[in-house]
């Protein structure tokens, strides 16, 4: 399906996904407007939500069962129709629902009587659809505009907490001077270029018209703005504070959707518009060093859970910054993986721990899991999963995410780079082993270590989901790899032959029900 | 490139060396004779009612945030007032355009309800 842009049924069509969403988004808030009071009401607004991300991701598969491709216009166009907005549509989609199947059970626990919460997280959502699907720099900035306010709220959401407001308050001020940077960094591109759609910047690029110290200078700011948002190292500072202080479905929220959605827009805005340039290699390469080196680190010698997560976050952005290193051709597949493989084991991650962390209490220390194996087998054994695909062991997504990413950035003559991530990820086993030495190998403190750790079902659900979802892409990557391939920006157009229906069964299945 | 704003650079030196200039001239010339009255801040000529850093109720804000928001959508109103009379960009048409105003009304409106609904219009 050949969608033309420029007329505005086509364009409508080639944003039904985000009409969808915002359609919905309306009616949960009026819905909220009327009912807001008790936990019934909350349980409603969490239904909505997960219909309305079900909606959204069979619109977007809609688009994508279509093979639904922009005509080239003279016109430049304001959104991509490609396999990477579909792909990384499903990955948000799908993180969210997990997010908001998380939550039910915390907000009660907490004392959240808070339906907002919800509504807050499909603005963000829709937010992060307009960031993986933005084909002009001004797109991407209002995306990203709107996943940020949304996620600074959630972040302070509990407002009696003295760490969820510090950690809203950091959050908003340097998320505010990254947008800053990122704004000035559009506004020396256009100066430079005279337009702000990703494909005629790379044609301006290409004319050799933007050259100049002008674009240098705005590519420069962007790449520090984008660092901000996908926390790389030297613009991570505020991550451990941020994570830490936040409820921890919104700390799993962050650090998987919002830092998939700005990786998504870094990816496709260097891909796209700034290829021909040669700067940001260099820039990536220490970028993507630095923050492997520093990331793994500082881990190290973290001792409560969520923070060393927090750095191991960081840590992950770094082998991202490998993919995106290596370049949109050999690099995408692997990006879009990577992606969806680190969503999956950090959600699990986070899940866990919002199960251990009880009332108030914020501190998970790693020998405070020691026993998890004896009394709950079952958790201790997906923690394990979760540990063990970041560190990045065979058999579990993460290695074959991080494999690619090797075989990428090798193919694109990035032999260092190849070489730091082994090394780093070698470090990172110095903190990954000890969570699962603790759960299996020490004693359980006293019988009452482990008492008032519970899941729920929903919440049993999303460690399944993202377990078997690490598992399998482990075993058999090869399906969600298809989609990745085919899911590469700016690559040649996909193939009309379709792979079969639920080649995404695993990664978007929580929307599907 | 830069002789359009070459005199833009220039009158913001002249806007700075001027400002600059009186305060320095100020302070070089007068002779200094404090008295009480003449040391109070300014305020329009009144005696000075309380000090300035006040607290504000945090209604304050939300409804100026609230004002905000509805203030934008008159801005939005009048360049789209002006482009419809003009019978809208070719091809397109003026349905279009009308379509189009009426979401984004409609989408503001949703948010008033909710802020009526939810109470942030209420002072107390």
């Amino acid at each position: 399906m050949i969608l033309d842009l420029s007329s505005s049924r086509d364009l409508l069509l080639a944003l039904l996904p985000e009409l969808v969403l915002t359609a919905w988004s309306l009616v949960l808030l009026l819905l909220i407007a009327w009912r807001h009071r008790t936990a019934a009401d909350l349980r409603l607004a969490g239904c909505v939500t997960l219909a309305a991300l079900a909606s959204t991701a069979g619109a977007v598969w809609w688009l994508w069962w279509h093979a639904a491709r922009a005509a080239p216009t003279p016109l430049a166009a304001m959104i991509a129709v490609d396999d990477f907005r579909f792909v990384t549509d499903w990955l948000f989609l799908g993180a969210a629902a997990l997010t908001v199947l998380l939550s039910f059970n915390y907000l009660e626990r907490e004392q959240l009587l808070i339906p907002e919460y919800h509504a807050l997280i499909v603005f963000a959502t829709l937010g992060m659809m307009l960031m993986g699907g933005g084909d002009d720099l001004i797109v991407v900035f209002l995306g990203l505009e709107l996943l940020s306010v949304s996620v600074y709220v959630l972040a302070g959401i509990n407002r009696k907490s003295a760490a969820g407001a510090e950690a809203a308050f950091k959050y908003f001020l340097l998320g505010a001077f990254a947008s800053s940077f990122l704004l000035y960094g559009i506004a020396l591109v256009y100066g430079a270029t005279g337009t702000t759609g990703l494909r005629a910047i790379a044609a301006q690029v290409g004319a050799g018209a933007g050259g100049g110290t002008m674009l240098a200078i705005g590519l420069a700011l962007l790449l520090i703005g984008f660092g901000f948002k996908v926390a790389a190292v030297p613009f991570h500072m505020w991550v451990p504070d941020v994570y830490d202080g936040s409820p921890t479905p919104v700390t799993a929220y962050m650090a998987s959707g919002v830092k998939a959605a700005a990786f998504a827009a870094l990816f496709r805005v260097l891909g796209e518009a700034f290829s021909a340039v040669a700067a940001w290699h260099e820039i990536v390469w220490w970028l993507a060093v630095a923050t492997m080196v520093v990331g793994n680190l500082i881990a190290l010698a973290q001792r409560a859970v969520k923070r060393m997560l927090a750095y191991s976050s960081v840590a992950h952005a770094g082998y991202l910054l490998v993919a995106v290193a290596a370049g949109p051709g050999p690099g995408s597949a692997a990006f879009l993986f990577y992606l969806v493989a680190y969503t999956l084991m950090t959600l699990g991650a986070f899940a866990l721990l919002a199960a251990k962390g009880r009332q108030g209490e914020r501190d998970v220390l790693i020998d405070d899991l020691a026993g998890l194996a004896t009394r709950h087998p079952w958790l201790a054994f997906a923690l394990a999963v979760c540990m063990l695909s970041l560190l990045g062991f065979p058999g579990t997504a993460g290695f074959i995410g991080k494999w690619y990413i090797l075989a990428a950035a090798t193919s694109a003559g990035q032999g260092g780079l190849a070489a730091a991530l082994v090394l780093t990820s070698v470090i990172s086993a110095g903190y990954y082993l000890p969570v699962i030495m603790a759960m299996y190998m020490k004693p359980e403190p006293s019988a009452e270590a482990h008492v008032g750790m519970r899941l729920g079902r929903l919440g049993y659900a999303v460690v399944t989901v993202c377990v078997a979802g690490l598992l399998f892409f482990g075993v058999r990557p090869n399906r969600l790899l298809d989609l990745a391939r085919t899911g590469g920006v700016a690559g040649p157009p996909a193939p009309e032959a379709i792979p079969a229906a639920p080649a995404v069964s695993a990664a978007h299945a929580p929307t599907a029900r | 490139m830069i002789q359009p704003y070459a005199s833009f650079l220039l009158l913001l030196l002249l806007v700075v060396a001027n400002a600059v200039g009186m305060i320095a001239a100020s302070h070089l010339i007068t002779r200094r004779r404090p008295t009480p009255v003449k040391e109070l801040p300014y305020e329009s000529g009144m005696p000075p009612l309380g000090d300035a850093r006040e607290r504000f109720s945090v209604k304050f804000y939300l409804v100026a945030m609230l004002f905000i928001v509805f203030d934008i959508e008159t801005v939005f109103l009048f360049p789209w007032a002006t482009i419809f009379r003009d019978g809208g960009a070719p091809g397109t048409g003026t349905g279009f355009l009308l379509v189009e105003m009426l979401v984004f009304i409609l989408i503001l409106a949703v948010g008033y309800i909710y802020v009526w609904k939810r109470g942030a219009l209420e002072w107390d």
